[in-house]
């Protein structure tokens, strides 16, 4: 019986359209600089915990390291270990010319008929339903050449047959095109992992190309992995910018679990920053300063900002056009925005249908009126502003159906 | 989305301009002073016979780095980063120290996990699970050479030694990954060593490696005394003694 059991990532279920299958292999491929073996523990203690077994071949670094990475990552499987629903197969410590401790060791790793000989034990004896995972397939087309390649087809096989799900870590050195584009093609699922290097960000962005046996339109989204926790949707930075005494400072603090503030009285002088978690996402967050007179760290702020709220004062309708004129400063104008009609509680406020209208936004713009002062209608805003970053992610087309 | 930065090719922008004119200072005063250190962003390949002052020159290299206010990256295969500190303390003293807390001084150990210690992770000190898990080095490369440029750091590396590389790992893998480490180091100006052991290695692997590098420096003993010769793509200097 086919299943599917979801990676625990946010996004990354919805784009795999639900997880991983099982019957079907899936492809990790990462560039140099950006490690897959993390997200792969992940989907691993998944399985694990869901009460499904998982077999791990790995050819580059010893099994009791890999349990000791895992358990930095938060996931303790050595209770699995034991009760031999995560078996190892060790094609790393022959290669030393020490004896394995594993039940299915490799004595001469250097012998692919061995490696396969043993790996297909292992699958016979632990059964269906189970998580294969290749770690891995650059370092085995190293050692064998392309006749790795040739072994696809038999694993694929082997997945079909046993109910399981085929699961490789793929290092994209630079192989030959025409062997990646032969791997591409012979599998159902492919995730890829690349760096983001951009000034000073330093994360990672993760792209299906192909769920179920198709190409789909690649949709790129940024995360980050996180000791413990795994990997988690990062987002570099949140602009969060409004006129003078619009509430900015208290909405950074309002969202974040640890914000510093360089303050003059009740005034920033310098900038807000913040740090946002919720639901399997992070986001940084930067409030600017109101006063014009800031206006030139204003632009400086605005680069890389992947999303912006706009905080105003719902009291005081004069501030708006400034509002506005911040935006175009910060040259954030037409990246998603959702704007904070605050202060709400105070009287004279204008409800967040009239500041729509007198600061002639455009109807796809959310106006949220919130306290910020006693978070009300914060989190809900910032989820706001998440769907529309990620708006069509979940809905990724297919290119050809 | 579209991804903001759009994938390495904005690290490999640089990689191909022109390199920089400034020669920096190594420590070596028979280099300093004939052709005035090496060029910033030169990747050199230091070979020479066990025993022959190789690693004590490339630790004076680093340590000069260290001393000119630069960030440095030692990275060793046959040493725990800790006895390697230890080098370091006898050099610069109780520096060594400041330098490390700084983050100045930084460690990617892959000996450890060999020897079987467990691979406790500290400030400034990485540890790789294995010699052949060469992602994990990249990886580890990039999160401390990210955390020097914030600080605006010029960068110096030293790799202790390819040889270990070559001792795990197929020869095309270990080609592969410094083809492509170079590549990032190159597009980063960090001035790197790489030892190697020339005569434990088949004459075309080292001829290969050295294609890869911008500069070769040997260093050998004779009769008590240190000698280095050191080819570059523009300069040459013959067997000469070094203090």
């Amino acid at each position: 019986m086919l299943m599917k059991l979801k990676t625990g990532v946010m996004l990354l279920d919805d784009m795999l359209r639900g997880g991983l299958e099982t019957g079907a292999t899936t492809l990790i491929t990462s560039k140099p600089f950006t490690e897959a073996t993390p997200l792969a523990y992940q989907v691993a203690y998944r399985w694990l915990d869901a009460g499904y077994p998982v077999i791990y071949l790995t050819n580059n670094k010893r099994p009791d390291i890999i349990m000791e990475d895992m358990k930095r990552y938060g996931w303790d499987l050595t209770k699995f270990k034991e009760e031999n629903a995560l078996v190892f197969v060790d094609a790393y410590t022959g290669f030393m010319g020490i004896k394995s401790e594993e039940r299915y060791a490799v004595l001469n790793p250097y012998d692919l008929e061995e490696v396969d000989g043993a790996l297909l034990k292992a699958v016979n004896d632990v059964g269906k339903n189970s998580l294969i995972i290749i770690d891995s397939l650059s370092t085995m087309l190293d050692h064998f050449g392309e006749i790795v390649v040739e072994k696809f087809e038999e694993w694929r096989k082997i997945a079909v047959l046993n109910d399981s799900h085929m699961l490789y870590i793929f290092v994209e050195w630079d192989f030959e095109e025409e062997v990646k584009r032969r791997l591409r093609d012979r599998v159902d699922n492919i995730i890829s992992l690349s760096p983001i290097e951009k000034g000073v960000i330093l994360s990672d962005f993760f792209t299906i190309e192909k769920v179920g046996g198709k190409s789909i339109k690649p949709v790129s989204i940024p995360f980050r992995y996180v000791k413990p926790g795994g990997m988690k949707i990062y987002i570099p930075k949140i602009l969060i910018t409004g006129p003078y005494h619009a509430g900015k400072t208290t909405v950074v603090h309002a969202l974040s679990t640890r914000a510093v503030s360089v303050q003059r009285g009740e005034t920033t002088v310098a900038l807000d920053f913040g740090h946002f978690e919720h639901k399997g996402f992070q986001a940084d967050l930067f409030g600017t300063i109101g006063q014009q007179r800031f206006d030139p760290i204003l632009e400086q702020l605005g680069g890389e900002t992947l999303g912006v709220i706009l905080v105003v004062d719902s009291t005081d309708p004069s501030s708006f056009p400034r509002a506005i004129e911040m935006l175009h400063k910060a040259r954030v104008y037409g990246l998603p925005l959702v704007v904070f009609a605050n202060k709400q509680d105070l009287p004279g406020a204008l409800p967040p249908e009239k500041v729509r209208e007198l600061m002639k936004l455009p109807k796809d713009v959310p106006v949220i009126g919130t306290i910020a002062t006693k978070k009300v209608n914060i989190i809900e805003g910032i989820e706001e502003l998440l769907k529309l970053v990620f708006k069509g992610v979940s809905e990724s087309d297919v290119d050809n159906p | 989305m579209t991804p903001a930065a759009g994938s390495d090719s904005l690290t490999n922008r640089s990689s191909n301009t022109i390199m920089s004119s400034e020669m920096i200072e190594t420590g070596c005063r028979a280099i300093d002073e004939r052709v005035g250190g090496f060029r910033r962003g030169t990747i050199i390949l230091v070979l020479g016979p066990p025993m022959g002052g190789k690693r004590s020159i490339c630790r004076n290299f680093i340590a000069t780095g260290l001393r000119l206010g630069e960030g440095c990256i030692v990275s060793c295969t046959n040493t725990t980063a800790e006895q390697e500190h230890e080098e370091f303390k006898r050099i610069l003293g109780s520096d060594a120290d400041k330098f490390l807390n700084e983050g100045r001084l930084a460690y990617i150990d892959l000996f450890s996990s060999a020897i079987g210690l467990p691979l406790e992770e500290r400030q400034h000190i990485k540890r790789i699970p294995s010699a052949s898990d060469l992602t994990s080095y990249n990886v580890a490369l990039r999160e401390l050479l990210s955390s020097m440029r914030r600080k605006e750091l010029k960068v110096r590396l030293l790799f202790d030694s390819v040889s270990t590389l070559l001792l795990y790992n197929p020869f095309q893998t270990v080609s592969r990954f410094l083809h492509i480490l170079f590549g990032k180091l190159r597009a980063m100006n960090v001035t790197s060593l790489f030892l190697l052991d020339e005569e434990a290695h088949e004459k075309s692997v080292v001829a290969t490696v050295m294609g890869m590098c911008n500069g070769v420096l040997r260093v050998k003993s004779e009769d008590g005394k240190r000698l280095i010769k050191y080819e570059s793509e523009t300069t040459r200097i013959d067997w000469i003694t070094c203090d």
